[in-house]
């Protein structure tokens, strides 16, 4: 870019009017006292140059990717059971800090619960979460996803393969593996998971699940309903509306910057064949 | 950052055509007997990636009176016959439509022995299963009954982990751990069990996949858009 030139601009003043194109006139103050004329960082310099101009459209191209990111992230995972959407926060100086403004946040709305009659679906009715660890990492996790599998050693896991957890920790596990989870495994409302033995008939209690509870608007707790699926609360129509906006932004910095690369290639020439 | 979309979405187009396949598979085996309605859930993987793992109803399907002596349902859910194919190896089916082949011996319509085989001897009147499967002879009426053989039936510890052969047939996999001898269980003579695949539950989700990969195509679309858009900044 043109302010790092290796051109001494003593020599040719005309390279600090390119940098600073609104200033009248070039500057010379700055240079009788041997400083480096930096049209940028140079406080006297009350004007933008080009190449600033250019970055900032940039800049502002890249914050609108990563906004459109965020919403075709949302809209890839419609079908997901449990996804909770992620919401754009802009921060302001977009043109000075790009995607680093862009921000998201998790929207804690509670998506549709569907009914599946599959016994092994669970769902959270409210705000929170199912506790799970990772067994591979040791990681503890928080899923919404509460659709259960039971391996073959009795653990009760997620799709993923993670571990479910009850109320102290430790992994949700049946005595004997249920042949039957429709009719033998019961969770209620508070998450209380019983287990009737086949063979002798008896009904066990063994856990409570491990749930984070948020905050409801009613004030109520929120509840498991065994047999239900929490559709992802994405909203396809307001995802692609949402995307209108930050698209045409983007062409609008895109057009920008094609006219500001035009210009100054347009100066550049006028001005070279002046001299 | 683009690419990543474009990845991501060509990624869950794949995992959506994986779940509409098993929807096709369910409703045209409406009418299989003994057929469990499969579905391919989504979730996030490794790094928020769209997969997919099938899944099973082992509920009960509808029951179907046949009154022929040959058609054997199981009405416990969760359990399997096992057969033995032509290569001697097991698999396992909950179709009960048997047949007679040329030696006398009890198979599936596709020829595979019952169990390791029972054999009906000629002329052998009346056949008889009883719920716990016993398997029993009258050759005249009003006479004694002997008994031929027991029909089998087995569990798994995981039957989700069973995968499909084809033919209404199922093979164990170390998912679904080693079959073990079910004893308490309840078959019906004359009776066939019907599919448990719920139709309307099968347009429900045709619907939501519909608006899922239309709505992924247009995003691989979009994201074309943009970058050639982007690519073409130098002009």
């Amino acid at each position: 870019m043109l302010e790092h030139s290796a051109l001494n601009p003593l020599a040719n003043p005309l390279v600090n009017a390119l940098a600073n194109p609104l200033l009248s006139r070039p500057k010379l103050a700055g240079l009788n006292t041997g400083t480096r004329l930096n049209p940028v960082l140079n406080p006297h310099n009350q004007g933008s140059s080009f190449s600033e101009g250019l970055m900032a459209s940039t800049r502002s191209m890249a914050a609108e990717l990563k906004t459109l990111e965020v919403h075709t992230n949302n809209i890839a995972h419609f079908g997901i059971p449990g996804f909770q959407r992620q919401e754009v926060i802009r921060r302001r100086f977009v043109e000075y800090l790009g995607p680093e403004t862009i921000e998201t946040v998790r929207d804690q709305e509670v998506g549709r619960i569907r009914q599946t009659g599959f016994m092994t679906d669970l769902a959270l009715t409210g705000a929170g979460a199912f506790h799970t660890l990772n067994p591979q990492t040791g990681a503890l996790l928080e899923t919404r996803d509460g659709r259960t599998t039971v391996d073959k050693e009795g653990y009760l896991r997620t799709l993923a393969g993670h571990l479910f957890l009850d109320d102290k920790g430790q992994p949700l596990r049946f005595s004997s593996i249920p042949t039957n989870f429709e009719q033998q495994v019961r969770i209620d409302k508070d998450g209380l998971v019983t287990y009737r033995n086949h063979q002798t008939g008896e009904a066990k209690a063994i856990g409570r699940m491990g749930l984070t509870q948020g905050t409801n608007p009613s004030g109520q707790p929120s509840e498991v309903a065994q047999g239900y699926q929490e559709d992802s609360n994405v909203m396809l129509a307001k995802e692609f509306t949402a995307m209108v906006v930050p698209r045409r932004q983007f062409e609008a910095n895109r057009q920008f910057f094609l006219m500001q690369s035009e210009t100054l290639s347009k100066i550049i020439q006028e001005l070279g064949r002046a001299q | 950052m683009l690419q990543g979309i474009i990845y991501q979405a060509t990624q869950n187009g794949q995992m959506h055509m994986n779940s509409l396949d098993k929807v096709t598979r369910n409703v045209a085996n409406y009418n299989t007997t003994g057929y469990k309605s499969q579905r391919f859930d989504l979730f996030l993987g490794v790094g928020d990636r769209v997969t997919g793992y099938t899944r099973t109803d082992t509920t009960l399907g509808n029951p179907l009176m046949t009154r022929n002596e040959l058609d054997v349902a199981i009405e416990t859910p969760g359990v399997y016959f096992p057969v033995t194919q032509a290569d001697g190896k097991v698999a396992y089916t909950r179709d009960g439509r048997f047949s007679l082949n040329k030696d006398g011996y009890l198979v599936t319509p596709k020829g595979d022995l019952i169990g390791t085989g029972i054999n009906v001897p000629p002329n052998y009147g009346r056949l008889l299963v009883y719920p716990d499967g016993t398997v029993m002879v009258q050759p005249k009426k009003e006479g004694p009954r002997q008994t031929i053989g027991k029909l089998a039936v087995v569990g798994f510890r995981n039957p989700e982990g069973l995968e499909s052969i084809g033919d209404n047939k199922l093979v164990a996999t170390p998912r679904s751990g080693g079959a073990y001898a079910v004893e308490k269980v309840q078959l019906a003579q004359g009776k066939l069990e019907n599919s448990n695949v719920d139709l309307y539950e099968q347009i429900d989700s045709v619907m939501r996949l519909n608006a899922g990969v239309l709505s992924n195509y247009r995003v691989i679309k979009y994201s074309d858009d943009l970058f050639r858009q982007a690519a073409n900044l130098r002009q």
